[in-house]
């Protein structure tokens, strides 16, 4: 050991811990250290978490594929007589959307977003933690994404970018303890905070508080993004309300939602790179 | 140990770094544990130490402490100390008192993580109220068995890597007592 730390490699190897330990304090201390140290780090790490997913995707699939044969099989022939059945259907279609038309008015309900520039991206990495959540995708700055874009999937809001690289970004989820948003009940327009918690991370919920007391929320109730500041996106579903209680100060209610999204399910989402509001 | 075989070590102790974290941060979650984040790199880190001594133990472990710090975002340079001080730790102490063996990498590696798993815990999840102590048994602990049956490879890996030149040390060595 001692004989170690005289030769040549042992002194470079002090010397190199010195300054990394060093470098990397001084990076926390003054500012975007902590960044800076993440987006190196993401990285280097980022084309073997890529490399890893392929190699994992493609494994899934096939045994996926193999464990689903006969079940394809039987699949195809349903199909077969389903073809038949949806051939006459078509003819009706033109109707059902004329009448789709008809009903969205009767509704009230109006398109409120001109146009979303959307593109897909694909989970390669996911937070190697239990206190966080938070997942890497293989697209970044390169392709236009930016801090604090939202992500989705096909059910609703899943969370937003939280660091950027290149070619890969990470996306911390509303699930995670840090993630707070504002939302709002559709129908009656209560607003409250959707924060993640750690007790509820594993179970796809969210707390929502500040819910003035009194309020016209109940269970069932469907919650989108409120937009309130301009940074998201109003309207996009955000999870239903699965029990509200009176906080215990009295003061107000608190709620626990469930995500709209499987999180843990997810293997690709969309990033919203740009989007505007009809008023 | 001739210098080539110091480089060659270092480069192939990088590579299963990287191949070894890659793996911890896209495959592993995937595969259905829940909550459950199993650190394989502590176990990389323990069988440098065990089977490469106290230097290359304390830079493997100040390698994957760095990635780990960055990777998890949170309390920064936390796994760097503890995984590098561990690690010249067990490299220092464990020829003195156990043969080098898987098994023995395996011991120091769940010792090891038992350790830095439990007081990030304590420290920066149950005294500040974020979750209940019991989550040190239905979370941390489930974490280290599952990193400690994933962790016997690694070692197996880090084994054959330890290996490399040290034949011709030892010949050397022979060489030099009977000269």
């Amino acid at each position: 050991m001692r004989g170690f730390f005289r030769s040549l490699f042992g002194k470079i190897l002090i010397i190199a811990v010195a300054v990394i330990l060093v470098g990397a304090a001084l990076l926390a201390i003054f500012g975007e250290g902590s960044s800076v140290f993440r987006r190196t780090a993401l990285a280097i790490v980022s084309p073997f978490q890529k490399g890893y997913t392929a190699v994992y995707n493609a494994v899934e699939r096939f045994f996926a594929a193999g464990e689903r044969y006969d079940d394809l099989l039987k699949e195809n022939e349903d199909l077969r007589a389903q073809i038949a059945e949806l051939e006459g259907q078509l003819r009706d279609v033109s109707e059902i959307m004329d009448e789709n038309v008809s009903l969205r008015d009767l509704l009230g309900m109006k398109q409120r977003y001109e146009s979303y520039d959307i593109i897909n991206a694909t989970i390669i990495g996911w937070s190697d933690t239990s206190w966080r959540s938070c997942f890497t995708v293989n697209r970044g700055s390169d392709d236009g994404v930016e801090l604090g874009d939202c992500v989705i999937s096909h059910n609703g809001l899943v969370g937003r970018v939280s660091e950027l690289g290149g070619s890969y970004a990470e996306v911390t989820t509303l699930l995670d303890p840090s993630s707070g948003i504002g939302v709002s009940v559709v129908g009656n327009g209560v607003t409250a905070l959707a924060k993640g918690q750690l007790e509820y991370m594993d179970s796809d919920r969210l707390l929502l508080s500040s819910i003035p007391h009194g309020s016209n929320i109940f269970a069932g109730d469907l919650l989108e993004t409120s937009g309130l500041g301009g940074s998201i996106p109003p309207g996009l579903i955000v999870g239903k309300v699965e029990r509200v209680s009176a906080s215990p100060d009295g003061m107000g209610d608190y709620a626990v939602a469930v995500l709209a999204e499987d999180v843990s399910a997810l293997t690709g989402v969309y990033i919203i790179l740009d989007f505007s509001v009809e008023e | 140990m001739q210098k080539r075989f110091i480089v060659i070590k270092t480069v192939l102790y990088l590579a299963d770094i990287l191949l070894i974290i890659g793996f911890q941060t896209s495959v592993l979650p995937r595969l259905g544990a829940g909550r459950l984040a199993p650190m394989l790199t502590v176990y990389l880190a323990a069988a440098a130490a065990v089977f490469d001594g106290a230097g290359a133990g304390g830079l493997v472990g100040l390698v994957c402490g760095l990635l780990t710090d960055a990777l998890c975002g949170s309390t920064l340079l936390y796994h760097t100390l503890f995984l590098s001080l561990i690690s010249a730790l067990v490299g220092y102490i464990s020829p003195n008192i156990f043969r080098r063996r898987v098994l023995t990498a395996v011991g120091w590696g769940i010792f090891a993580d038992i350790a830095i798993q439990s007081c990030r815990f304590i420290f920066s999840v149950y005294l500040f109220n974020r979750a209940p102590f019991s989550e040190l048994f239905t979370v941390v602990m489930p974490s280290v068995g599952i990193a400690a049956a994933l962790g016997l490879p690694v070692i197996a890996l880090a084994r054959l890597i330890g290996r490399l030149g040290r034949r011709e040390s030892n010949q050397s060595m022979l060489r030099g007592r009977i000269g």
